[in-house]
Order: C-alpha cells, then structure tokens, then sequence
C-alpha cells in the first residue's frame, strides 16, 4: 500500500474499484461531511452527552434517509452504498451514526415493511426529509435478548388500541415525531407494530443518563400508561414477532458496517500518531510492537470490509438469499473484530488514547455500544449456530 | 408414599393457552430423553438453588494475611463500600474529583496504615498491594488519587529525601492535609523518560524551565505539592524537586476530555523560570536509575490495583448474571446460557491468576526488602494489563 492509498481512507485491498459510481459518490459525501462539520464540534457534545441538533439539516441535505427504500421520497440507495455511508458516518462519529440508524433503518423500515400504503405516504416521504424523525421501541426493562416475550401490551377498544407497559434504551424516543412500539396484541398474544405519534397523552420517555458509549445520541426510558392510539395507526403488516425480525435482519448488516467505520477510524489515527510520535529519538511507528499492533489492525478492517461488502452485494441481488444467520455473522464477527482494532489503536495512542481531542477514545468507547446493541454477540453467536446445527441453544 | 396431587389451577390455566391437539400429537413423537429433560427443567424451576455468594477471591489469596491484617483490609474494603461506591459514579461522569470524600478516606487511610512516623511503609508490600487491591475493586479513581499522593509523592520523599525534608512534609501528606502529585511525564516525553525541563543550577537554587504534562493530583484542591522531575543541565541527569503550588512561574491547568479515570484531575504544568531553593532539592536522586528505582516499587501496586478493578468487574457482572432474567431464567447458574457461563469462569481465573502474580512479586520484594527485584517487574504488572 503506497501511504496516499491510506490518507484516502483505508483501502487496502481496492474495495473501491468493486463499488459503482453511485456508491463512490455516497462515500465522498459522507466523508466530506464528517470531516468539515462532524468532526470539529462532536467532541464537545459527546462530553457533555447532548445531541448535536445543529447537523441534523445538513445530515439530511447528504439524501441518504431512508436507505435502499424505493419511492416515498427515498434514496433507494443499494444496500452497499447504505452499508459504505455507515462506515463512513461511522467513522466520523458513532453517535450520529445511530441517530441516523434508528429513524431511518428501524422506524422507516419497520413502516416500509410493516406499514399500509396510506402509513407510507404520510410517514416515509417526511422522514426521508428529516422534517420527521423516528424512533423504534422494542427493548424493555426486563426483555432485551429475549425480544421475541415483550410484555408491552396493545388492547383493542372499539376503533382504538390502548397501550400500556415500559421501554428502554429508545434511541431519538425523547424527541421523536414518531415511536414505533412494539406491543403484544391481548388478543392474540402475538407481536405487533403500532406508530405513537409526538405528544400522545400517556406517553412519556426520559433520558437515560450516565452513558458511557455514544454519549451524543439521546436513549430514553418510555412508560405507556393506557396510551391510547387510533386503529389506524396498527401497522397491518406487522402480523407476528416474524416481521420485526425482517426488520432486524434489513439492518443489521448495517450494524456489521458500523464497526467497520470505528475500526476504519482507530487505524487510521493510530497510524498516524505513531507516524508523527517520538521517543527514544524516533517515531514509535518505527518499533517493531507498534508495527505488529497496526498490521493486526489493517488486516482485521480489511477482512471486515470484504465481509460486509459481500454480504450486501448478496442483499441488492436478492434480499432472499440472505439468510438471518449470515445478517448475524456479519455483525456478531466484525463487532467482536472491530471492538479489539478500536482498544489497539487507543493502546498505540498511550495515554493520548483516554483524551477526547484525539477522537480515538470516542471511537473506543463507542464500540462497546456496538458490540452489545442489535443482538449481543451471544444472541447473534447462537443464531448463526442455530443456522450451522439445526439445534436452537438459546435456553 | 402419598400422591402429589397437580396444583388444579396451573392446568386449568396451561389448557387455556394450549393447542390441545397439537399438543397430543407432540406428546406423541416424544422421546425418553426429552421427557426428562422437560422433567428435569420443570422440577429444577420448581426447587430454585440458592444463589452462593459472590466472591472475587476465588482461591482465597488473602489467606497470606494474618487475621490482624485481614481486618485492615475489610476496613478497606467497607469503607470503598459504603462511602466511594454510592457517589463515585456521579463524579467519574461530571469529571470531578471527589473533594468531599477526601477527610474520611485519610481517617481511613491512618487507622489503617496507621500514623506512626513515615506510615508509608508501616504495611509492608503485601498488605499494600491488598488494600490497592480493594479500593480499585470500588473505584480505580480513588486508587489512583490514593497512589500517587501516598506512593509517588510520599514515596518520593520516603525514598530520597532528606530527614529535614520528611519532616516538613511526611506528617501533614500522611494525614492528607496536603496533597502530593508527581511530575515526570513531559508533552513529548512519556515512554522514553528523558526529561526535557531543565534546571540550571545556581549558588541560591535551581531555576526550572520548560512544560510537563498529565499529573495526576495536581489540579486537586487542598494545597498540593508536586515533586518535579527535571534534568540537571550541567550533566543531564535527572533530579527532582519539590515545589509548592503557589511557586511564582508554576501553573497547572486541568486536562480536559478524558475518557478514563475521569475522577483523577490529571494536569498539564507549566514551569517558566520557577526558583526553587537547594533545600528542596531531593538529595536522593542522582539519576533516572533512582526514579526507576521507584517506579518499580509502584509499578507492584498498580499490579494490585489492576486485580482489584478486575475482580470488581468480575464480581458485578456475576451479581447482573445472576439477577437478570430472559427467556425465563437468570443467565448463569442453569446449564445454559453457555456463553454468559463461560465469560465468567474464564474471569474468574484470570482475577486470581492477576492477585498470584502481585502477591508473588510482593513477596519476592518482602524478601529482598529494601529493593525490587528486577527479574518480575514487568511480568507483574504487563500479566495483569492484558487480562
């Protein structure tokens, strides 16, 4: 690799000359934008853990919300340019990362999968805009991995569901136009979808504080206390705990992208602190350890990054051939991947790596959100397990 | 023996949510090993077990101690407990540093290490490295505030200051109220240890020139000194100096942004023309051989210190594990859950082997008594650094 290869942003192996035009385009617009406008002010707000409200109109001006949806508005983007603007939001700053996620992957995704033709045209096109923001409320207190027994319950009573119940850990939920709760329907006993708009009686979400990952995206704790919403606003599609793991399975891969961007992000100052440190008269980039370290690193992020691209490739040809095990390998393998990049980068960085103004330790602690969120590496371990064996060992 | 009668109301409830036909026809392709399988789950569920208690020292290293310095380390540890624990958390997030802790930790500290002259040294390697070992098990912030004004600074005086100068400064830092810091890291010089801050030696004193940064301590409040580390410029070995915070020309400026040990007040201190008088020349340090010398001695501690935050992890994710339930079950102590499991008892062994390694470096040191040896040094700490 000649080093301009990697002041580009780290390519080793020419995933570019694989991407189309489009996908091309989406990465110097990404990229651009977190180095003029992220990256100056997001420390600031992750220290104090505010959301930066300020780079919500120009995140929207870039037209990637909404992702691969097609019409309503959206981008219709492949899934490969929405899994390379992850990486390089990513790599920019993990928080808005997220926020962009939710709204746009989980709430747009669930409407889009799970929504009626008359949800779609008065969310999606609004939301893509970003006038509109989403928030998706699966998690409970007591239901994380176990998401398939949420204990949220959604009553029908005349033309109306009451809801009631509690969720944590709602990203954008605490100023979200819209929540999509997920809610056991009294009837039935199964899982549905319904959309709880802005100022519903009933509704109320606070800020979880004392983060230590992602401090500038906004998670909230939600309590529904006979929340009432109008039948209209049931997603009819959203028939079964099924049709919210389509909507799982149509972003994780993107979390799979996330840790690429962090790890992309952790190689790339390391290499250059290293690059520019000195002691013992020399830069440290120099001694054979710091090498080892940055080797270890380039070729875990380019392993990562042919892993995902594939898995995407194999999305845009046809979503169907994606099983829910290769969704999940792609994110339980480069969080745990990317999770050890991030902590030898900040290893190179010293006892700079702990600082903020080196953006490192953001990108540290932000992977252990990663790592967690969208399935816990065990959760995800045992789906691809299920997959290989045929033996479910999740009890 | 008299039939157990089924609880009536539990079936009546399971056949209103059953397929019963489905369920027939299940019951039907039943083997015998899954049969006591549902048994076994059903009866385990029915009879809980008791959940033991949560205990980091597996092998029970502090079986060293005598029962007499047992007591000092449970002082230790229900002062961490009841004092640092509940409030810490508020304090690491804001950045700050505990202020109000600080007259109840130094009761602690002397009914512990106890306040006969020069009590730096009144434990002994071992029961120091212990009672490290117990409040990094509550907070690594308190532990790092506790060893570089006791360890680094105190240690300092202890190791190479001069008896006019230990008695200025030991009682008043032994009773914390004054706080010590240490400088030796500069801006560009952090592994290679070649300071840069020059001192340039005249009849009245030194002058010290030159910028050093991230002192932990130095930007805490009551009244705190700083031993200085500076390369003497006529023969470029390194000295040190102890210098008050009020010192013309010194100035300390909090670091801000950290993302660890975000309770220690790291600084960066700049040093312009400051005059320091010969008397508070540490007469002991001739050399950077000197300040290895100590920081070999610390570096035992932070062994220690690194066990503890391990077993503090080990315990709280046992105690999450234990209580929190999904899919109906605590993750741990059924035979499932095999991942959660098996972090856990790899942790487990990796605490104890992190308290071995520091108790067998201690002790080497107990032995040799007045000095480190060097063979384990770095083996005690870089073991406990990469588990």
């Amino acid at each position: 690799m000649t080093i301009q290869a990697v002041e580009r942003g780290l390519d080793f192996y020419q995933l570019d000359a694989l991407l189309t035009p489009e996908e091309r385009d989406v990465r110097e617009r990404v990229r651009s934008f977190c180095d003029e406008e992220v990256l100056p002010v997001i420390n600031r707000y992750w220290e104090r853990a505010e959301f930066p409200f300020e780079l919500v109109p120009k995140l929207a001006a870039l037209n990637l919300t909404g992702g691969v949806i097609k019409g309503y508005g959206c981008p219709g983007l492949s899934a490969v340019a929405v899994g390379i603007a992850t990486a390089e939001l990513s790599r920019g700053d993990g928080s808005l990362e997220t926020f962009l996620g939710v709204t746009s992957g989980l709430a747009m995704g669930s409407i889009y999968h799970c929504g009626s033709e008359e949800q779609k045209q008065h969310w999606l096109p609004a939301m893509a805009r970003m006038e509109k923001i989403g928030a998706f409320g699966l998690t409970e207190p007591f239901v994380g991995s176990d998401a398939s027994h949420i204990r949220t319950t959604a009553t029908r009573v005349g033309d109306r569901y009451v809801l009631n119940g509690a969720k944590r850990w709602i990203g954008n939920a605490s100023f979200a136009d819209v929540v999509v709760i997920w809610a056991q329907d009294s009837e039935t006993g199964k899982v549905g979808g319904f959309l709880v708009e802005k100022g519903t009686p009933g509704f109320a979400a606070t800020v979880i504080e004392g983060k230590i990952a992602k401090r500038s995206v906004l998670n909230a704790d939600i309590t529904l206390s006979n929340c009432e919403i109008a039948e209209a606003n049931r997603l009819p599609n959203a028939r079964s705990f099924r049709d919210t793991a389509v909507v799982l399975k149509n972003t994780r891969y993107g979390v799979a992208w996330e840790a690429v961007g962090h790890a992309m992000a952790a190689f790339e100052i390391a290499r250059e602190y290293t690059l520019k440190r000195e002691q013992f008269g020399k830069p440290i980039a120099s001694y054979q350890l710091v090498q080892q370290k940055l080797v270890q690193m380039l070729g875990d992020v380019t392993a990562m990054q042919f892993m995902c691209w594939r898995l995407c490739r194999l999305l845009d040809e046809d979503a169907n051939q994606v099983t829910e095990g290769m969704a999940s390998l792609a994110k339980q393998h480069c969080a745990a991947r990317a999770r050890q990049v991030v902590a030898l980068g900040r290893e190179l960085l010293g006892g700079n790596g702990i600082l903020l103004e080196n953006h490192l330790a953001r990108h540290f602690a932000d992977m252990e959100a990663v790592y967690t969120y969208e399935g816990t590496n065990e959760i995800n371990t045992l789906v691809v397990g299920r997959e290989i064996t045929g033996i479910a060992a999740f009890v | 023996m008299a039939p157990v009668l089924p609880q009536m109301s539990n079936l009546a409830r399971m056949f209103q949510q059953v397929n019963l036909g489905a369920m027939v026809r299940t019951l039907g392709n039943i083997q015998p090993t899954d049969l006591a399988l549902i048994v076994k789950s059903i009866t385990d569920r029915a009879r809980p077990k008791k959940i033991p208690a949560i205990n980091g020292d597996f092998y029970d290293i502090s079986d060293v101690l005598t029962p007499e310095e047992r007591v000092i380390q449970q002082a230790v540890r229900s002062y961490m407990e009841q004092r640092v624990r509940p409030v810490i958390g508020k304090y690491w997030e804001r950045g700050e540093f505990p202020h109000e802790l600080v007259p109840g930790f130094a009761r602690m500290i002397g009914e512990t290490f106890g306040s006969r002259p020069y009590a730096i040294d009144a434990l002994g390697p071992t029961l120091t490295g212990i009672a490290a070992m117990e409040m990094a098990r509550v907070d690594a912030s308190m532990y790092t505030f506790f060893g570089v004004h006791w360890g680094l600074c105190m240690g300092s005086l202890y190791l190479f200051g001069s008896e006019e100068q230990k008695q200025r400064w030991m009682p008043p830092l032994e009773r914390f109220e004054k706080i010590g810091s240490w400088a030796l890291t500069e801006p560009d010089v952090g592994s290679a240890n070649r300071c840069r801050a020059e001192d340039h030696g005249t009849a009245r004193g030194g002058r010290l020139g030159h910028q050093r940064a991230r002192r932990s301590g130095a930007a805490t409040r009551p009244l705190p000194i700083s031993i200085s580390f500076c390369a003497h410029v006529s023969d470029h070995q390194v000295n040190a100096f102890i210098i008050e915070r009020d010192t013309p020309g010194y100035s300390v400026e909090k670091l801000e942004g950290k993302t660890a040990l975000r309770a220690v007040q790291n600084a960066n201190i700049r040093l312009e023309n400051v005059h320091v008088s010969e008397a508070n020349r540490l007469p002991g340090v001739t050399s950077f051989r000197d300040v290895a010398r100590q920081l070999a001695v610390a570096r035992s501690v932070v062994a220690w210190a690194m066990a503890g935050t391990a077993m503090g992890a080990y315990e709280r994710a046992l105690d999450y594990a234990n209580k929190r339930v999904q899919f109906g079950r605590r993750s741990l102590p059924s035979s499932s859950f095999k991942t959660g499991w098996c972090r856990c008892s790899v942790m487990s062994p990796r605490c104890r082997a992190c308290c071995c390694g520091s108790a067998s470096y201690t002790r080497a040191m107990a032995r040799s008594a007045t000095s480190a040896p060097r063979w384990p040094r770095p083996s005690a700490a870089s073991i406990c650094a990469r588990r």
